[in-house]
């Protein structure tokens, strides 16, 4: 067979895995309804709050453009739009990142290709476009409204459109395969150390740290356009400091100027970004035909270790919920997917709240000179909660208590425990992971140049918002968990109730926050936190009965 | 032990009948032998008595506790072991024991001891400490027995035990079988094969297309063919004369 042919067959097999998984027994409608009520909600809150901040920068961008006199070149609004394409390619470095560890290196169905006659190359190919699929999906889905605001805003000429959906659909594979040029020797060399579910871990917090230095070096770049003297420079007729800030990254550049360069100097720098784009594909695909087995099955070998001598017995006796806790804890940082997606969240938010709170960021700039005029004390506390309280209710170990447990689900029905007793050390391990997350969120806030009154206080509401978060996200998954999953990414990443959960707790974080900020007309700032707080908590207490009442029903066959 | 009533159980939604209308009775310090072709309902009775499905009707009681109505504490009275293990596997073993016994509330001595005697009796002391992922079959068979032996109850309920054990992991789990009802315990297993059944029961039942076919002793079962049968003739006489059944 040939290569070609091979690795259409294995993409198109790749293909059926992914529609195919998951929907598994009698399709339920009220699901799909939710799967479509769930996706419609995320289109338009993302599509809302892009629209609500890029279009004011856009049109402070033409308001200077206008005022310009060197004409021909770049624009501020183009770099503008330039920065957004370089934040998407950031989200598709990070997510991209972890999908790449799920599908093509973590993946369970490895060890079964490897029994076929295939190339190697070819297996990783197919894995690899489905990460791009994934990846183009989630880059358009993002880039669409902000393309839509920038015409709306700045106005653009026909061709626009061709050029962005020629950047669009390269986009995502520079990021991509760069992350698969990293992963693919540090699998191999860390895929058989024990504590490789924390080292998978670790390598995702090293990708969020290159989020967070592609961040501060974008916040560095926006405030020289906007807050130095890029009025003074566009009246003197110079325009050479937008090429070259975008210029910090070459890519970006040939990209921008890809979409929005006039005639010749347009093909050039497309010419230049597909030959760095098919450059790095090349060599993913090379070092994958050399070692994609290698890096992908070292984990599959179980590392043992040496036989003790005598083995060490867990002498004391655990109560109930404190078994099931630690098992909880053990099962989540003993897979690098499980551990991956559910502590993540909890590492990159404070990490970016601290890179943005500290110098260097147009943020730090914004928070002193909100020092400086004084923002009202319950904006500013709702603000901050708002934050703490999105940081809680990103939770995919909560969202999938149940599924996670797989086909041996039957194993924990015949155990002797109450469906309360069953959830309650879950939960609390749950609970662990949203307060840390808080927790440190808002040591990183502490940084900020702002009240550290107020910064407690918000965090007080937060650590409330974070049980009813947490437990509102784990409602869908005991009511249906979904077991016949084949490998972690799709108990956890793929599986729907961990979207799902996460929109249940996001409608609920702006009516907490809603009645909060009501309170604040008629009583002080700290009884309205203590009114969240006790909302949030009688929430939790609801949402865990409900909890107890579906997993009583799930669990009973 | 155990007490089966009016047992049915469908599937697919009323489509698939996988046990229809079973009563079994299994005494104190039996072994007993459930035996059936591939499909005929073990496994689904199996859960049933162990709790992990709901019945549609009929009821099920162990040592006295009716399962629907007292689930948790009928639970306690039973060690289960099913046909596929996919539960657990990202703890080590020993992990996996320290969990049972903390659910099961083994304390004192008999914690240490329980898990060192089955760790040695299942030859798993080497392995112990290495997750259960990177258990082979049988291995995985074992930790999982050893689990349900480490509570010591009073029933305990095994589907298809002997798929994949060596020989002589077989014969330690049929010693150690014979060695739980020594102590007025008992034993619910299911097999296909037959050999097994013969030379270890008390008594089998056998089921065929979610009824059960015949049920008693092996001279009693005996009756159904020659006096001499062996297992697999009296299974097969039992099965045939169930088509002729069908067929008048
Ligand atoms: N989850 C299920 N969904 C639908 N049908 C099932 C399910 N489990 C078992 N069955 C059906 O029920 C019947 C009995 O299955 P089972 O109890 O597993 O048999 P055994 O263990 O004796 O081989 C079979 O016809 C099987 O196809
Ligand atoms: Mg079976």
């Amino acid at each position: 067979m040939s290569a070609g042919r091979e690795y259409f067959l294995l993409l198109l097999l790749q293909i059926k895995l992914r529609v195919r998984s998951g929907s598994a027994g009698k399709p339920r409608p009220l699901h799909t309804f939710a799967v479509g009520l769930a996706v419609v909600y995320m289109v338009v809150a993302v599509s809302f709050l892009e629209v609500f901040m890029l279009g004011p920068l856009f049109t402070a961008a033409k308001t200077l453009d206008d005022m310009a006199l060197q004409a021909g070149g770049l624009t501020l609004a183009n770099a503008l739009f330039g920065y957004a394409l370089f934040l998407v390619m950031a989200m598709c470095l990070v997510l991209g990142t972890v999908t790449l560890l799920s599908i093509v290196f973590f993946a369970k169905d490895t060890e079964v290709f490897a029994a076929f006659p295939l190339r190697q190359g070819n297996v990783f190919a197919s894995k690899f476009t489905i990460c791009y699929l994934a990846e183009l999906g989630f880059s358009l889905f993002l880039l669409a409204p902000a393309a839509g605001t920038y015409a709306h805003y700045v106005g653009v000429p026909g061709s626009f459109w061709p050029r962005l959906a020629f950047a669009a659909l390269l986009l995502p594979v520079l990021p991509l395969a760069f992350a698969a040029l990293v992963a693919l020797p540090l699998t191999a060399v860390f895929g058989r150390m024990r504590r490789r579910g924390l080292v998978g871990a670790a390598a995702g917090m090293l990708a969020v740290a290159a989020l967070v230095a592609g961040q501060m070096w974008f916040s560095a770049s926006l405030s020289r356009l906007f807050l130095g003297d890029a009025l003074l420079e566009l009246l003197n007729g110079n325009k050479g400091f937008i090429t070259s800030s975008l210029g910090a990254f070459p890519p970006l550049l040939w990209l921008t100027r890809a979409v929005f360069d006039g005639g010749l100097g347009a093909l050039g720098a497309a010419a230049l970004y597909v030959a760095v784009t098919v450059a790095a594909l090349l060599c993913a695909l090379a070092v994958s035909r050399a070692g994609y087995y290698k890096a992908a099955l070292a984990h599959a070998e179980a590392a043992k270790r040496r036989a003790a001598a005598a083995v060490f017995l867990p002498a004391a006796k655990r109560s109930v919920t404190k078994a099931v806790f630690v098992k909880e804890w053990k099962s989540l940082l003993r897979s690098p997917v499980f551990a991956l997606n559910s502590l993540t969240g909890v590492v990159v938010f404070p990490v970016m709240i601290a890179v943005s709170a500290v110098g260097g960021s147009s943020y730090a700039v914004v928070f002193e000179q909100l020092a400086q005029y004084g923002v009202p004390e319950p904006m500013l506390w709702m603000t901050l909660s708002a934050v703490l309280g999105f940081v809680a209710s990103i939770n995919p170990a909560a969202s999938t208590v149940f599924s996670r447990e797989g086909r041996g689900l039957d194993q924990i029905r015949a155990l002797p425990l109450t469906p309360a007793e069953q959830l309650r050390g879950r939960m609390l391990c749950f609970h662990s992971i949203g307060v840390g997350g808080v927790l440190l969120s808002f040591a990183a806030m502490l940084l900020m140049p702002l009240d550290k009154g107020i910064i407690a206080l918000s965090a007080f509401t937060g650590l409330g918002i974070s049980f009813a978060a947490t437990e509102i996200s784990a409602v869908p998954d005991c009511a249906a968990p979904k077991t016949r999953w084949s490998s972690d990414t799709e108990a956890m990443k793929q599986n729907f109730n961990s979207l799902l959960g996460m929109i249940y707790a996001f409608a609920m974080l702006p009516l907490l926050l809603g009645l909060g900020y009501t309170v604040t007309f008629f009583a002080p700032l700290e009884l309205a936190a203590c009114a969240v707080v006790l909302l949030s908590l009688a929430a939790a207490r609801g949402a865990r009965a409900w909890n107890v009442w579906l997993t009583a029903k799930m669990l009973d066959g | 032990m155990v007490e089966i009533k009016g047992l049915t159980k469908t599937y697919a939604g009323g489509r698939t009948r996988a046990v229809d209308g079973l009563d079994l009775e299994v005494k104190d310090g039996e072994i007993f032998g459930f035996i059936g072709p591939n499909g005929a309902g073990k496994t689904t009775t199996i859960k049933m008595i162990a709790g992990v499905l709901r019945p549609d009707t009929g009821s099920v009681r162990i040592a006295g506790v009716d399962m629907s109505a007292e689930p948790v504490r009928a639970k306690r009275n039973l060690g289960y072991v099913p046909d596929t293990h996919d539960a657990f596997d990202k703890l080590t073993g020993i992990e996996y024991l320290g969990f049972i016994a903390d659910v099961y509330g083994v304390d004192g001595p008999e914690r240490k001891e329980g898990m060192e005697k089955y760790l040695r009796l299942f030859d798993l002391q080497s392995a112990a400490r290495d997750s259960i992922k990177s258990y082979s079959h049988g291995m995985r068979q074992k930790i999982m027995l050893a689990g349900a032996l480490l509570h010591n109850p009073p029933l305990w309920i095994l589907d298809e035990p002997m798929t994949g054990l060596d020989p002589a992991s077989a014969l330690l789990l049929k010693e150690a079988m014979r060695e739980h009802c020594r102590s007025g315990h008992s034993v619910f297993f299911s097999t296909h094969v037959l050999d097994v059944a013969e030379r270890l029961c008390h008594r089998i039942g056998i089921i065929l297309g979610g009824k059960l076919a015949a049920v008693g002793t092996l001279e009693e079962l005996r009756a159904n063919a020659a006096a001499d049968a062996t297992l697999e003739q009296v299974f097969f006489s039992v099965a045939d004369k169930q088509t002729e059944g069908a067929r008048l």
